[in-house]
């Protein structure tokens, strides 16, 4: 293989770059500080949990959130289910009482007759009351005394 | 006098003996912060890796097997330490951007060592900040610490063409990042 000169030129400038670089030096009490942590209860325990383990946690804890959502959104669905089961049974008890109502009061309408195409109703309420009278006082047929 | 070896030192330290494991601590700390240093950019972070590299090299003291390769073994518990930290900063980064730095790159805290000096160190510290760790260890332990391509293998526990791929690759990622600021630099000459 037939190196690029640019190539290695850049190589050593790379390498020459990387060398430059400041190294980072240890503090003055670098060994006092390292012996002082080894008397220190060990800490790490929690950093050595396997990560399979870390992950099994991870995803349970997802998966229980996931879950306790869809309960939370279930049982939300459920309550607002019930309160339009709630909303409409009280409207048909108002209507069903609006109907005893009219049942219980006396029917304007006089069936006259009729057949399967017509029925004749004489609609008492729209009668001018001032203008009934007593069939005997008044005759529409022919206007003479019995 | 003969200086005592890292493995009859490590010896002592299996047994209880902590002025052997000082003589370790003062014996490795300048190297080891060093390369935490250019891995992680920050020479407080930095330092808190290294204290706690030295902290669990003295817990497996009892298990450790001498080989003369002490500092390998120490830059690999130093290593992972940093890889466990920027995975779990990379899980809380998806998990609550709001909180990121926008570029991914550590910005020094206030009162922090600054480990950073002139405009062309910032540029490369950032760059090699922004490599991923795999490319970025085998880069530093290559160019810098000059380790040997088998060192860094067995180091990272991986085979040596992939760690000369990643060395090839981290290079040339960072000629091309660097490589406008070279140009411009020439330009102003």
């Amino acid at each position: 293989m037939i190196e690029d000169p640019d190539d290695r030129r850049g190589d050593d400038a790379v390498r020459a770059a990387l060398r430059g670089l400041p190294a980072a030096a240890p503090g003055p009490a670098f060994t006092a500080r390292v012996l002082a942590r080894i008397d220190r209860p060990h800490r790490s325990r929690r950093a050595r949990v396997p990560a399979w383990v870390t992950a099994g946690a991870a995803v349970a804890a997802l998966v229980a959130i996931l879950w306790g959502a869809a309960v939370g959104r279930q049982s939300w669905t459920q309550q607002q289910r019930r309160a339009e089961l709630r909303e409409e049974s009280a409207a048909l008890r108002r209507e069903l009482e609006a109907l005893h109502d009219e049942a219980a009061k006396k029917s304007p309408v006089l069936y006259l007759g009729g057949n399967e195409q017509l029925d004749v109703v004489l609609d008492l309420s729209t009668l001018p009351i001032a203008a009934a009278a007593p069939a005997a006082a008044t005759s529409t047929l022919g206007g003479g005394r019995r | 006098m003969i200086e005592t070896t890292d493995g009859e030192l490590m010896g002592l330290v299996a047994g209880g003996d902590r002025q052997a494991f000082a003589a370790l601590v003062e014996r490795h700390q300048r190297s080891l912060t060093a390369y935490l240093g250019r891995l992680c950019g920050s020479g407080d972070r930095a330092e808190e890796l290294a204290q706690e590299s030295f902290v669990r090299l003295f817990q497996a003291a009892g298990g450790y097997r001498d080989q003369g390769r002490l500092l390998p073994y120490l830059f690999r518990i130093g290593t992972n330490l940093l890889r466990t930290e920027e995975r779990r900063k990379r899980r809380w980064r998806i998990l609550a951007p709001m909180v990121a730095s926008r570029n991914g790159h550590h910005a020094p805290a206030r009162g922090e060592a600054a480990v950073l000096e002139g405009e062309l160190q910032q540029r490369v510290r950032r760059e090699l900040m922004r490599l991923p760790l795999r490319f970025r260890v085998p880069i530093v332990l290559f160019e810098v610490d000059e380790w040997s391509h088998a060192d860094i293998a067995a180091l990272l526990g991986c085979r040596l063409g992939t760690v000369k791929s990643r060395i090839h690759r981290g290079r040339e990622r960072l000629r091309r990042a660097l490589a406008p600021y070279w140009q411009e630099g020439a330009a102003d000459d």
